[in-house]
């Protein structure tokens, strides 16, 4: 039934027939866009109309990443970077669940606790900065930190979310069969937040992306935010996008394995996806 | 086994659900509720249960007050609430505390004897309605309970379904001899189920009356007497 959906939706595709797999179906209708883009943007640069020393051809920044991987700068770089993102990841992630968890099921901590992370997550994180470098120096506790600031609210305030709305219907199934606390809480209450708690590290990972900029923009030697700032001193754009691209294809990347861990855990959701038989 | 209401009231914000019921279900007895919608009959069944204890009166289980859910009681809501990150099978032994072989042969037991073999290893986002309930009676059942109490548990399935289902809880009854107490508001459900038929008026919700139904088991959905008591139970209804 759903191939022959997908047929009448995409008449002209029929990949399929010739031994194509739907992942690999899925990529090349995804990247059909992308590639027109940068094949008029090569042409439009090829012709003129974008001068290179403002927004060089897509051919160039290709092979200026190339150069500066074979020169090998560009793998510390990376790794600088994804460290960065993973450690003030985990620590931003491990805090909000301690904490959602504690004002999640400790009613009074709630009143206590909660409008304080309400209203100091009305601050825009980015505002921290000054702070913690004054805290902190400008070496990679500082900027872990506000990774792991930037990491915090979203999966806190998911996660939050989804302990205190857990379905009653459910709790009352635990209830009636006589489950203990922790069984209450091992066997229903778990699981049911865990769609939530994805929405949370998925937005919390993408955060902490963003965080990592700033961060390496306010002072690193290494980074692929340090190649931003260093492409805008050297007036090198074409550094700059290599910079842009691979935070594009990581940020990608992973929360595509984050989306496969999810869709692992989260099978039994009763939630149809579009375009994907089940 | 026993259960008994008496003088039981319950108010929500000032509001009376219930009024002043008093009622006695007998060990093995089939005792179907039956009243309008919002005449409280699903909120007379959940102080039955043990879910809800903000009332006044008295409830008693085998002639102690019931102070909280209980094992012995079982209840199947409208929606089968399955857990819906368990199996068929996981679900249905939800609420076994040992995972031993006889514990697992029971388990498979009923799930032969709801009709569930084969499903064992699907999600409940792939059960009908039906088997979804189904399942939820099963996964009762494996605890044994002494009472059934229904919470119109097949008004959202289809006719046919419906009918099946009804046999099926006759089966049970007259295997089990399992007290069963169902709330609904459909009255050829309980003509045909019930032993006896506790009307209920609305807002509040009183016992207006309470019919016996001496038709012997194997009843015949339509027929002449079980017409008769229907338009008894309507008129007392004001339909």
């Amino acid at each position: 039934m759903a191939k022959e959906v997908n047929q009448s939706i995409y008449p002209t595709i029929q990949l399929n027939k010739i031994g194509v797999t739907p992942l690999i179906k899925r990529l090349m209708i995804s990247s059909v866009f992308p590639v027109i883009i940068i094949l008029i943007w090569e042409v439009l640069s090829q012709i003129g109309v974008f001068e290179s020393y403002q927004l060089p051809a897509p051919s160039a920044v290709l092979f200026k990443g190339i150069a500066l991987y074979q020169s090998g700068e560009l793998l510390p770089h990376i790794v600088a970077t994804f460290t960065r993102v993973t450690i003030g990841f985990v620590f931003g992630t491990g805090a909000a669940v301690i904490l959602s968890v504690l004002v999640g099921f400790w009613p009074l901590l709630e009143k206590f606790i909660d409008p304080t992370i309400q209203a100091l997550r009305q601050i825009p994180s980015l505002a921290w900065v000054p702070l913690f470098i004054l805290w902190m120096g400008i070496g990679e506790t500082s900027k872990v930190t506000m990774i792991a600031v930037g990491v915090f609210f979203p999966v806190y305030l998911n996660l939050l979310a989804g302990i205190v709305t857990v379905d009653r219907k459910w709790l009352e199934v635990g209830k009636v069969f006589g489950l203990s606390k922790r069984s209450q809480i091992t066997k229903i209450i778990l699981p049911a937040v865990l769609p939530s708690f994805f929405t949370g590290i998925r937005t919390g990972l993408g955060l902490g992306f963003m965080f990592v900029v700033a961060a390496e923009l306010m002072g690193a030697s290494e980074g692929l935010g340090y190649l931003l700032v260093l492409g805008q001193n050297t007036l090198q754009p074409d550094t700059i996008l290599v910079s842009i691209i691979l935070f594009a294809i990581i940020g990608k990347v992973t929360d595509g394995g984050l989306k496969l861990v999810e869709q692992r855990l989260l099978h039994w959701q009763d939630t149809e996806i579009r375009g994907r038989s089940k | 086994m026993s259960l008994t209401v008496d003088r039981l009231t319950r108010t929500f914000n000032g509001m009376t659900a219930i009024k002043d019921i008093d009622l006695k279900v007998q060990n093995g007895e089939f005792v179907c509720l039956l009243g309008k919608g919002g005449c409280g009959k699903s909120t007379l069944l959940r102080t039955l249960s043990g879910l809800d204890l903000d009332y006044e009166g008295t409830v008693s289980y085998n002639a102690t007050p019931l102070t909280g859910v209980r094992e012995e009681i079982g209840i199947i809501f409208q929606e089968s609430r399955l857990l819906p990150w368990l199996t068929v099978l996981e679900n249905i032994r939800f609420g076994l505390k040992d995972h031993e072989q006889e514990t697992l042969n029971r388990v498979n037991r009923f799930i032969e004897y709801v009709g569930l073999t084969g499903k064992e290893k699907l999600y409940p986002k792939a059960l009908s309605g039906g088997m979804s309930q189904r399942a939820a009676i099963a996964r009762s059942l494996v605890c044994d309970p002494e009472v059934l109490l229904l919470d119109e548990p097949f008004s959202a399935l289809d006719h046919f379904t419906k009918l099946e289902l009804q046999d099926l809880l006759l089966k049970i009854q007259a295997k089990y001899n399992t007290t069963m107490v169902m709330v609904t508001h459909d009255i050829d459900e309980a003509l045909y189920l019930a032993d006896r038929i506790v009307v209920l008026s609305s807002q509040p919700g009183m016992i207006k009356d309470i019919i016996d139904i001496n038709s012997p088991r194997q009843r015949t959905r339509t027929s002449q007497d079980l017409q008769q008591v229907k338009k008894e139970i309507l008129t007392i209804l004001h339909v």
